[in-house]
């Protein structure tokens, strides 16, 4: 056999085969680096900080920058296209605090973004109803976009992502507009304002996807979307409120992708302990489930490898606590996913989450661990 | 149990933030002493509450308006509280940590910390260690509560235990963590005094620090 391609790579793994290795995914949708283990890293590699400014695709969150000589130099598998913010729709810096596109307020503090108040807060139902929604077409541009992709697709043989354009979700961003606790209270209290929000979030998430996957949708074979919908021992809304609120705006959202991207895999990040559903995930038409993190509740690997293997590829599983001890534990936690996940294909390896305290040696582990004992 | 004491509970249970103070004023009315109410009615509610948050059965939405439903009806027993002088459980300073801006989960820890007869002092989010230290040197607490739901900023708990340490205030207080990313081995890597996992075991463990 002729040596495989990235993509090649990929898509057999997507079609639950097994290729000559487990495929490999770095600098997606929670898994970056934090800036600081990113230039940590870079020390590490003698690399020059001169010239990364040209890597930073986005500012103002903790991590910045997608650096594509990593991804050559771990034989990454994918490649990631970015939908860009219009200059003139950046967020806008006061003092200490941005604000965004959506009128939230982050504050900085520290090295660290953070965010403070949302503009639907105290708002009654009038006041939500009357709320002016983002229009993407003045906030998103795709001139080149299309092209940009088709070369990328051709330059690189990889595996092609959409690079999630929203970041967040629709329970995270109802929660951001109106404030957690609010928020959370409404889904009970007040369904109404629940409702309408979603309904918005939602309306604002297709038409982005809409610009994003008319102009790339042909060229890529992931699709990234995202929300956070698990606490570290359960859901944080109950099974019975996501079903009513957040499931059918997933359902929309991923029908609309799949027009848009037919031959795409809808890649869905959730963290959290997120088992009991999993097969609504399913039924929303999630492919790919990511980080599927080892450390929170019910979310053991080989028992959703066992569960949901046939239905679902697991993307992701490498932890946060092994990555930031020795060597030794950084290896056996990738060979300790790789047994669970990686037999009969759909796996792809990646972190748990953005890589944050773990030293540079083991970042470089990792991938070599995944590269050698990933072979099958 | 008096049935008012039942309603009490009830309506907590249900998150009836409305009905709460009306049944803590009826029970008041009825003459029973404000120690009882809180005992039997609101904190063995709330004590249910985190039992069927530990199970799964309530989420955050149930819990946060359970503990509204106390809160409002707390406001209305205070007072009496306050002229039968029952002392609290002792004082706990809480905060989120530097860098962090989360507040749903210490918000949460507040509310049962109240529930249990705790006074509670709240120094918001993104506390620094000097803030803490400050606050400890000022009012003395028995406890100071800390909260980080970021990975990033949960090294800022323990740049805080080193400043009680260096203010020579550490023995003075017990230290207890917890959030999302917080774990019992990393609590006890810092110098914490305990760690919870959730808001209800929060309150249960600072109680048996103060017993």
């Amino acid at each position: 056999m002729s040596k495989l391609s990235n993509r090649e790579r990929v898509l057999l793994a997507f079609n639950h085969k097994e290729a000559d290795r487990v495929p490999i995914d770095f600098l997606g949708n929670a898994s970056l680096l934090v800036d600081e283990a990113y230039f940590h890293l870079l020390d590490h590699l003698g690399w020059s900080r001169g010239e990364i400014g040209k890597y930073r695709f986005r500012r103002g969150s903790t991590a910045n920058y997608y650096d594509t000589r990593l991804l050559e130099l771990f034989d990454i598998d994918f490649r990631r296209i970015f939908l860009p913010v219009r200059e003139s729709a950046k967020m806008k810096r006061n003092g200490d605090r941005f604000v965004d596109y959506w009128g939230i307020v982050w504050k900085k503090s520290d090295i660290y973004i953070n965010y403070e108040r949302g503009p639907l807060e105290g708002l009654d139902i009038d006041g939500v109803a009357g709320y002016e929604w983002p229009d993407p077409t003045k906030i998103w541009q795709t001139e080149g976009l299309g092209k940009q992709a088709r070369d990328l697709s051709l330059s690189s043989g990889c595996a092609l992502v959409a690079r999630n354009p929203v970041t967040y979700g629709f329970l995270d961003r109802a929660c951001n507009l109106r404030g957690m606790e609010q928020f959370m209270m409404d889904l009970l209290l007040n369904p109404e304002i629940a409702r309408l929000i979603i309904e918005g979030v939602l309306k604002v998430n297709c038409k982005v996807y809409e610009l994003f996957l008319t102009a790339v949708g042909p060229y890529v074979q992931m699709v990234e979307t995202g929300d956070d919908l698990g606490g570290q021992n359960n859901l944080l809304i109950s099974p019975k409120l996501y079903r009513e609120f957040i499931k059918p705006a997933e359902i929309a959202l991923n029908r609309r992708i799949k027009e848009l991207a037919p031959e795409a895999r809808i890649f869905m990040h959730s963290d959290g302990a997120i088992r009991p559903i999993i097969p609504d995930l399913i039924e929303a038409g999630v492919d790919i489930l990511n980080p599927i993190q080892p450390s929170a509740a019910g979310m053991e690997s080989a028992d959703l490898k066992r569960d949901f293997g046939e239905q679902l590829i697991f993307h992701g599983g490498v932890d946060q606590p092994a990555q930031e001890g020795s060597e030794a534990e950084t290896r056996a936690e990738v060979r300790r996913r790789i047994d669970a996940l990686a037999p009969g294909g759909g796996y792809v390896l990646s972190t748990s989450n953005h890589i944050l305290g773990a030293p540079p040696e083991n970042v470089v582990a990792m991938f070599d661990e995944a590269r050698t004992y990933g072979a099958y | 149990m008096k049935a008012v004491l039942d309603s009490i509970y009830e309506s907590i249970l249900r998150g009836d933030i409305g009905g709460t103070p009306a049944r803590v004023q009826e029970a008041l009315e009825e003459g029973l002493d404000a120690n009882t109410i809180l005992q039997q009615g609101m904190v063995r509610a709330m004590t249910q509450v985190g039992h069927l948050f530990e199970q799964g059965e309530y989420f955050v939405p149930e819990m946060l308006i359970s503990a509204h439903a106390m809160k409002r009806g707390l406001q209305i027993l205070k007072p009496h509280l306050v002229e039968a002088q029952i002392a609290s459980l002792g004082t706990v300073v809480i905060g989120t940590v530097q860098g962090d801006l989360h507040d749903i989960g210490k918000n949460l820890v507040i509310m049962m910390l109240e529930g249990a007869g705790f006074d509670v002092h709240d120094l918001g989010t993104d506390v620094s260690a000097t803030e803490f230290v400050e606050t400890v040197r000022e009012t003395s607490p028995h406890i100071v509560a800390m909260s980080a739901l970021l990975t990033t900023t949960m090294p800022k708990m323990k740049a805080t235990i080193e400043a009680l340490i260096d203010a020579g205030l550490r023995e003075r207080v017990r230290v207890i963590v917890g959030g999302a990313p917080v774990t019992a081995r990393f609590a006890e890597e810092i110098g914490a005094d305990g760690f919870a996992p959730d808001a209800s075991r929060a309150a249960a463990l600072a109680s048996s620090l103060v017993s």
